[in-house]
């Protein structure tokens, strides 16, 4: 039996580690980071015995624990951003030439997300999963699912709009009716 | 009922922007793969200690389930011991130390509050002595019982090869396995040279001249995130306790160097956690490979 969850996450890592990183990196931005979440996932996923364990079960639970680390890093964070201006004024201010990059760069626009939102438009834009599919991994309600990607979906484009990106000279109507 | 698919509530152009961008962030991270091996090492010991922590808790039922028998079958067959026990915690601060802290613990159950900030660890540090005793077998490898710690993994680490009837040092790496944070103090950390299993050498009492564990390790504060370490610097001497000593706290300016050979270094550690300042968790590492030249 002890073997069992061992070939699990042989193969798991073997077939999926990079996209698992991958999926890591879209959500904190960095590779050290990334590679060490998914690490620490996988542990806390083998950790526990759970029958009949697949490599795709696997892989969903890995990816839960990804997101609930990245959610816990984020209101850890979000502490000391809540009380960041107390004690230090920002050091420079974002020139025009940086939010141009930013404009492009929507992968730092999603990272910028709350980490479920996020995960969602990682999973559903990056993976190419359907929605369903997306519950089921994150383990939530397919209506869940949608409510985050339309929430994130709307903040990216009033941040593109915010930045005066084409959409908003195109008179910003990217919502149909 | 259910919400709108926002698909259809926002650009294909955003769409497309984003799946673009978000594969392109990714083709460019340069992350480094997975360990696979490294994954493995980790969740097995994950995996023992969930196992130690299930036999631990069903000790520990069993030694209630049991206590609590004895206790209906006293009661059934004497008295009612409530009113002898009150009165034996009242009257022991009379006979000495000891009695002192059994009082002290009956004040704090009675209150129910825990104390605000112990600063002794000498009963904790009698404890964790008591686990390494020259000439006797080691324990095995443990993590802690209690479901607050449930998650500490000690490894020891000797800085290298020893030369005998020296001082040798090691890191002691406490590591949280578990899925919770642990906060608490470091209230002692002892380490003793094994030979087949057996202890030939461990610390002598705290004060003693050579081999004490380094007093900066005892009341560190920790606070362990689930994945986190901290080390520990650890000493000891590759020479032979005295056995008829070994009470009074071990080796003595005259021991005896031990054999050049293959040698193991076992260490323990107790913390206070803050979940139950009342009961240090005493942890105990697997046995690493020293030689002793």
């Amino acid at each position: 039996m002890t073997a069992t969850w061992d070939a699990v996450a042989t193969r798991l890592v073997a077939e999926r580690g990079d996209a698992l990183v991958r999926y890591a990196y879209l959500l904190t931005g960095s590779d050290a980071d990334a590679a060490d979440l998914v690490q620490d996932a996988l542990v806390r996923t083998f950790g526990r015995p759970r029958p009949q364990l697949t490599p795709d079960r696997a892989e969903a639970y890995v990816r839960r624990a990804v997101l609930n680390a990245v959610i816990d890093r984020s209101r850890r964070e979000g502490t000391w951003r809540g009380i960041r201006h107390l004690v230090a004024a920002p050091s420079a201010i974002e020139s025009s030439t940086s939010a141009t990059d930013l404009r492009l760069d929507l992968a730092a626009r999603v990272r910028r997300l709350a980490p479920r939102q996020a995960a969602c438009i990682v999973l559903r834009y990056y993976e190419d999963l359907t929605v369903d599919q997306v519950a089921a991994t994150l383990g939530i309600s397919p209506g869940a699912v949608k409510r985050y990607l339309s929430d994130a979906l709307r903040a990216l484009s009033s941040a593109l709009e915010r930045d005066g990106s084409p959409r908003q000279r195109r008179g910003g109507a990217d919502v149909r009716a | 009922m259910s919400a709108p698919d926002p698909e259809h509530l926002h650009d294909a152009d955003l769409h497309h922007a984003l799946a673009g961008s978000l594969r392109r962030a990714a083709d460019a991270s340069s992350s480094p793969p997975i360990d696979v091996d490294a994954v493995l090492r980790g969740t097995r010991l994950v995996r023992r200690h969930r196992r130690n922590v299930l036999v631990g808790a069903t000790a520990t039922v069993a030694a209630v389930i049991a206590g609590a028998g004895l206790f209906a079958g006293v009661a059934t067959l004497g008295p009612s011991p409530a009113s002898d026990s009150t009165i034996a915690v009242e009257s022991a601060p009379d006979t000495g130390a000891d009695a002192g802290a059994g009082a002290e613990a009956g004040e704090e159950a009675a209150s129910g509050v825990a104390p605000a900030d112990q600063p002794p660890f000498a009963d904790d540090g009698v404890a964790i002595a008591a686990v390494f005793r020259c000439g006797e077998p080691i324990p095995s490898p443990t993590t802690a019982t209690d479901a607050s710690g449930g998650g500490l993994v000690a490894t020891v680490r000797p800085d290298g090869a020893v030369v005998a009837g020296t001082t040798g040092r090691a890191t002691l790496v406490l590591a949280n396995t578990g899925a919770g944070f642990v906060t608490g103090r470091v209230s002692g950390a002892s380490v003793a040279v094994v030979d087949a299993g057996v202890a030939v050498w461990r610390p002598p009492a705290r004060g003693a001249e050579s081999g004490a564990v380094p007093d900066e390790a005892v009341g560190r504060a920790i606070e362990l995130a689930p994945g986190a370490s901290v080390e520990l610097p650890v000493e000891f001497r590759t020479e032979r306790c005295d056995v008829d000593q070994a009470s009074e706290g071990g080796s003595t300016g005259g021991a005896q160097p031990l054999a050049p050979g293959a040698y193991g270094l076992a260490a323990s550690v107790a913390i206070v956690s803050d979940d139950r300042p009342g009961l240090p968790l005493v942890v105990v590492s697997e046995v690493a490979a020293l030689p002793v030249h």
